[in-house]
């Protein structure tokens, strides 16, 4: 059974409308449509507060559908897209840096200071790439 | 010749910031609705101002206290291919900003 079959169950065994329910676990009514539909999956705060109305654990809960574990894992991975984050952040700060040393030593060497200037070009839209990704 | 190249360069770099700024203000238009934020075309305008990318920074710390609550699996797709529209735009305006730099180092 689905998560979303199961959502139906549960709420019809306890005699709750969807608006009823939406009003309960504060999101709306459409929102308990979807889910109930299967068009998308409750997230981790939903999941707990639906646990919490039906008084059954999140592992009863989660273990009816893998695809929602799986939503879940994509969803809550934000390690790694933060590290990619402060590798930028920290990328950006040496190139700062090396700006600030090329612009005080290489006074004509221009080659120089156009390799500095492509490659801060490049470290400043990885980090905006990166900081666009967290949108 | 020269100067073609440059408006090129700067054709190219303008192209990939335009297309850049309006996929930031569509998915931040999406989010901002998502999360029952009002006024999301407000936001939208919000995320694309600054220099640096301030209005999106600005944005990320101000939408921390409105969760996520209404969000289709159309809406969430549709988001995910601005990004990668984004990235596409942000390549332009990297070929064109160094397209600049070396047509200016040769002049």
């Amino acid at each position: 059974m689905d998560l979303g079959k199961k959502i139906i169950e549960m709420r019809k065994n306890a005699k709750l409308s969807q608006g009823q329910l939406a009003e309960k676990l504060d999101v709306t009514r459409q929102t308990i449509s979807n889910w109930e539909n299967g068009k998308f999956y409750p997230d981790i705060d939903a999941l707990v507060k639906i646990s919490k109305c039906f008084n059954i654990s999140l592992d009863d809960l989660l273990s009816y559908d893998d695809k929602v574990l799986e939503y879940l894992k994509d969803s809550t991975n934000v390690v790694k897209s933060n590290k990619k984050l402060l590798y930028a952040i920290l990328l950006n700060t040496f190139v700062i840096i090396l700006f600030i040393i090329v612009g005080i030593t290489a006074n004509e060497s221009i080659s120089i200071i156009v390799i500095v200037f492509t490659i801060s070009i490049i470290s400043f839209s990885y980090l905006f790439y990166q900081i666009i990704k967290k949108l | 010749m020269k100067y073609i190249l440059l408006a090129i360069f700067i054709a190219i770099y303008l192209i990939g910031a335009v297309a850049t700024i309006y996929q930031i203000y569509k998915i931040t238009v999406i989010d901002s609705k998502a999360r029952g934020i009002k006024h999301p075309k407000l936001m939208g305008l919000l995320a694309t101002s600054g220099k640096s990318s301030e209005g999106i920074v600005l944005d990320l710390l101000h939408r921390r206290k409105y969760p996520i609550k209404n969000i289709n699996k159309y809406e969430q797709n549709e988001i995910e291919r601005r990004k990668k529209i984004a990235l596409v735009g942000i390549i332009f305006m990297v070929v064109g900003a160094i397209g600049f730099v070396f047509f200016i180092v040769r002049i």
